[in-house]
């Protein structure tokens, strides 16, 4: 029994339980004391386009929605792979009790006691506006490396089990018959669903039954000699190839459409069709999770590993501190998640009450889906890296439970996992466009056609000869250091209405502190690596094919963003701690 | 509320209420559009003879507060997230 | 000079009248002839004004005023609406249509100055007028509609725009019909039926209705025909002159002239004339040489000063049958 992953997950399912029961309502209570007869923005603002009430049981499955992507998954995965499945467990359990649902639940909260504000208005209120520039500095950052970060693993995944492509596109063509439908024919929606769903089904279908149509075959643009050339092994993906480069630009067609053409008409309906189908693969690899004593899958992975990595030998990975805090974010921890709580959420909060359900409730299932991912990692002997290790443990989990042939729920993960990191992806690089346009107005740069472009060059760039790993502790460091941010905020905004702020403001100068510290040490291993001209790891690959020059000036960009996001990391939280102590004074 | 009720407004929010809400949100602006053309006296610029304009008021008049509300709010990039 | 039946038998569609011209020259004396000559011969005629001053109530020595159509004789029919309280009502329906509609207890403060202010604007009143003869043209009740209308002011420019306003209704038209699909799909997602129609829709088609309506009124030259007045002096020929060229840049057609208020010129012969009156004709025949010069083709008839004011439907027949078959020559006055 207890070599399975079952005891594990279930024990983090209780300790979320009993956080919210004794620890989060008690918050709620006592130190926000939130009201219900409070008039919320919803009331107050009621325009019936973004502020007006809404159900908390409809808001829970959209904040969840809104906050529960790739990240859970892969930032988990990752952390067992570097440390061993004990510390990445721990750290998704006593991260999201401590820190993670408190962000979300006080972010959506400080928004409703500030009009409904997002965190760029109340950072300009609480601080001026030199914070909210550096906030907006920091952003265009965050998405230019979150983008490439995605790129990577939806490229991994893609490659690595062919024939998801090819379903992938039947989710794109679901959701473009699915917009026409509702849209030209003025059909029903939950008719058009239907077709949409069919369509998703077929595709899915085909490419389990016919393996012509499991193509491309893994890195089918490059030649099995180059692999026996350099000793790699040809099942993985790796950065600097034909492959890869083709991948990358089939994806930034994909991004270039989603983010220029109107949003209810390509972006939308994709997204839509494509959750529908990912929410009975979240739902079934948790089950698969707790029913492992039954289904017999033990643990393989080892329990803790590595806790520290000399630099020098390899370059992927690091001290346990503080590279795992950052490594593992939504699930634990995730800033990302204080703007989307400060965003819609809660210009449609009913009830002051409702947002500790909403908010706190989102992030806490989240926490399960996070616990699922580190459940299917563990289970696996030999993990590949990357988000495909994510698909060959689900895989493995609900193949078992649910007894049926592998190639069914290979392609399954498959989807779920390029759809989920396409969703918001796109994304991004909409809310790049848009931030440009904010910024430039009528320059080239804030041009609703030249903007994609910039991001897609950048970010395609660090994902083409970048190794993925470094990218994603880079990711999660921006991420992470947003999360200590909006803690930070949050106590000063607490402390402004004379208010108990500890349980933000020691998680937030955790947070800024461990997360600078990682950024320091990425910038530091970049650096180091672009100095040397030596390829980090996989990026050898790269080295190899055309030089060691490309890699070290990617590195050395790499380094500079590294340490421009510390500087505006360092000096933010300044701003933030000496702000917080200004407050206290008055 | 029953389980079953529950369990369908979550999965509305799993489902179509972002896209509802965006769909919404282009449709706001649309209007706010049509309001400045329609009552673009109100700011100076007359498109459609005033007789004939104050015949439309009655319709846009809830979307006349909204638009103000609308123009007077302030937007940030953070805003741009959701 | 051919006189008004020489207008009419060159257009023998004709049934819309439009006397135009500065105030005070005898538009309306001229208009309430016209209807008079009209349904004397058996034809249903309207004559309609909206001037509160110089009006039809006082040529026909009646209060007609506000009152709707009122007959007055056989087949003459007159109607004088009250333009400003036409005005005050429809701004009152549409405050209570608000009112009602949202079901509140009065109107918000913004839109009250909004509606009252849109409604005190100098096009509104013309717009308002024009509004009312589209009515009673499309009920087409009458073989003839006589106009007395108001002094051009910026309303005319309607004419002008109608194409441009036509295409604008298009585009707020399609705008709307987007913002109407967008609603209905945010709706049909969460399961929820639109259940208004798009009133605007119907709105902006009758707005475009109207407009169109009026334009083909004035500009259809086979059976609209406007008609300028004018009288001997400076000020009035400069005036005229003016107000061709915006028709022209408008692109409407004047259909001809008529000067009014003209001494006969043998009055300035009889031994008896005082020195003032021969020295007014005298003035008199240059401008009209001037008037021949610049609107000859133009002048349909020239009504000679009369010896009282003209009042009652008596007197208006001889300004009539001056008007519809003159006694002399244009050259007759110089």
């Amino acid at each position: 029994m207890l070599d399975t992953p079952a005891p594990y997950v279930l024990l983090g399912l209780v300790l979320y339980f009993l956080t919210y029961h004794l620890y989060a309502k008690r918050i709620d209570k006592k130190i926000w004391e939130s009201d219900p007869n409070r008039p919320t923005p919803a009331k107050l603002y009621f325009d019936g386009v973004e502020y007006f009430p809404v159900s908390k049981y409809v808001l829970f499955g959209y904040q969840f929605k809104s906050v529960a992507a790739l990240g859970p998954i892969v930032g988990p995965l990752t952390g067992v792979l570097f440390f061993g499945w004990v510390p990445a467990l721990m750290w998704v359990i006593l991260g999201n009790i401590f820190i993670g649902w408190a962000q979300d639940y006080s972010s959506m909260m400080m928004s409703l006691r500030n009009e409904g504000r997002s965190m760029g208005p109340i950072t300009y209120k609480l601080l001026g506006d030199r914070a909210r520039k550096i906030l907006l500095a920091y952003l265009i950052f965050y998405l230019i490396i979150i983008t490439a970060v995605f790129e990577w693993v939806i490229i991994d995944v893609i490659n690595r089990v062919p024939g998801t492509f090819t379903a992938v596109l039947f989710v794109f063509l679901g959701g473009i018959v699915f917009g026409m439908l509702i849209f030209r024919m003025r059909m029903d929606a939950l008719i058009a669903t239907l077709v949409a769903l069919a369509i998703v089904f077929i595709g899915y279908l085909l490419v389990v039954y016919v393996p012509a149509l499991r193509a491309p075959p893994t890195n089918f643009m490059d030649s099995p000699e180059f692999f026996n050339t350099y000793g790699f092994n040809p099942a993985l993906t790796y950065p600097g190839t034909f492959t890869l480069l083709f991948w990358l630009l089939v994806l930034s067609v994909i991004y270039y459409i989603s983010a220029t053409t109107p949003m209810p008409k390509f972006l939308l309906p994709t997204v839509y069709v494509g959750y529908l189908p990912s929410i009975i693969a979240l739902v079934l690899v948790l089950i698969a999770a707790i029913a492992t004593p039954l289904t017999g899958l033990t643990i393989q992975q080892t329990p803790v590993r590595d806790l520290f990595v000399d630099p020098l030998k390899n370059p992927q990975g690091g001290p346990i501190w503080p590279i795992l805090f950052v490594t593992v974010a939504c699930g634990a921890i995730s800033g990302w998640h204080s703007l989307v709580s400060s965003g819609l959420t809660p210009k449609q909060i009913e009830y002051e009450t409702d947002a500790l359900p909403v908010g706190g409730g989102a992030m806490m299932t989240e926490g399960a889906v996070a616990l699922s991912s580190v459940a299917a990692i563990m289970v696996l002997a030999q993990p590949p890296t990357g988000a495909a290790a994510y698909v060959q443990g689900a895989t493995l989990l609900t193949t078992k439970l649910l007894n049926i042939p592998e190639i069914y729920m290979r392609i399954l993960y498959g989807i779920f996992v390029v759809v989920m990191g396409l969703i918001t992806s796109m994304l991004f690089v909409r809310v790049f466009r848009l931030v440009m346009a904010e910024l430039f107005e009528d320059k080239p740069l804030g041009n609703k056609y030249i903007s994609p472009l910039v991001i897609l060059t950048i970010a395609g760039f660090l994902a083409f000869v970048g190794s993925w790993t470094n990218l994603w502790i880079y990711f999660g460091g921006t991420n992470q250091l947003l999360a200590g941010l909006a803690l930070l905020i949050i106590a000063i905004f607490l402390t402004s209405i004379k208010k108990p702020s500890t349980y933000v403001f020691v998680p937030g100068i955790f947070m800024a502190i461990t997360t600078l510290a990682a950024i320091a040490w990425e910038t530091y291993v970049y650096g180091l690596y672009a100095l040397m001209n030596k390829p980090i790891g996989v990026q050898a690959a790269v080295a190899k094919l055309y030089g060691s020059e490309i890699v070290s000036i990617s590195n050395l960009l790499s380094a500079v963003f590294g340490a421009v996001l510390f500087v505006l990391g360092a000096v933010m939280t300044y701003y933030l701690i000496t702000g917080w102590l200004r407050y206290r004074r008055s | 509320m029953k389980f079953l009720d529950k369990f369908r407004e979550i999965v509305e929010g799993l489902t179509v209420h972002g896209q509802s809400t965006a769909i919404l949100k282009v449709k706001a602006q649309i209007d706010n559009l049509f309001i400045l053309i329609t009552m673009g006296d109100m700011l100076g610029i007359p498109i459609l003879p005033p007789y004939y304009s104050l015949r439309l008021v009655p319709y846009v008049f809830p979307n006349i507060q909204n638009w103000k509300r609308y123009m007077l709010r302030e937007r940030d990039f953070t805003d741009l997230v959701t | 000079m051919r006189g008004l039946r020489g207008l009419l038998d060159a257009k023998p569609n004709l049934k819309v009248l439009i006397y135009a011209g500065k105030g005070g020259l005898g538009k309306t004396t001229l208009s309430a002839a016209t209807s008079v000559k009209l349904s004397s011969m058996g034809r249903k005629t309207l004559v309609f004004s909206t001037d509160p001053q110089a009006s039809l109530s006082d040529v026909f020595e009646q209060n007609v005023f506000g009152r709707g159509e009122v007959m007055l004789a056989r087949d003459l029919y007159v109607m004088e609406i009250d333009a400003d309280k036409k005005i005050n009502d429809y701004v009152a329906s549409i405050k209570r249509k608000i009112i009602e509609m949202y079901r509140l207890d009065k109107l918000p403060r913004d839109i009250e100055e909004y509606v009252d202010s849109a409604a005190a604007e100098p096009a509104m009143y013309e717009s308002a007028v024009y509004d009312a003869m589209i009515d009673v043209v499309s009920e087409e009740k009458y073989d003839y509609y006589v106009f007395d209308m108001p002094p051009f002011g910026h309303g005319i420019r309607m004419i002008a725009i109608a194409d441009v306003i036509s295409k604008w209704v298009d585009k707020i038209t399609e705008l709307r019909k987007q913002a109407y699909e967008y609603g209905r799909v945010a709706a049909s997602l969460k399961r929820q039926k639109v259940t208004y129609e798009d009133e605007i829709l119907k709105e902006l088609e009758y707005i475009r209705g109207r407009i169109l309506k009026f334009r083909d009124i004035v500009m259809n030259t086979e059976t609209t025909a406007f008609i300028m007045v004018m009288t001997p002096e400076r000020m009035t020929i400069l005036d005229t002159e003016k107000a061709i060229e915006m028709f022209k840049s408008l692109g409407l057609q004047l259909s001809g002239v008529v000067v009014n208020q003209v001494y006969p010129p043998e009055l300035a012969k009889r031994p008896d004339a005082p020195q003032y009156l021969k020295r007014r004709v005298e003035e008199q025949r240059k401008y009209m040489a001037e008037i021949r010069e610049k609107f000859g083709k133009y002048v349909l008839a020239v009504i000679p000063m009369l010896n009282r004011e003209p009042k009652g439907i008596e007197t208006l027949k001889t300004v009539a049958e001056e008007l519809w078959t003159p006694t002399k020559r244009l050259e007759d006055y110089i």
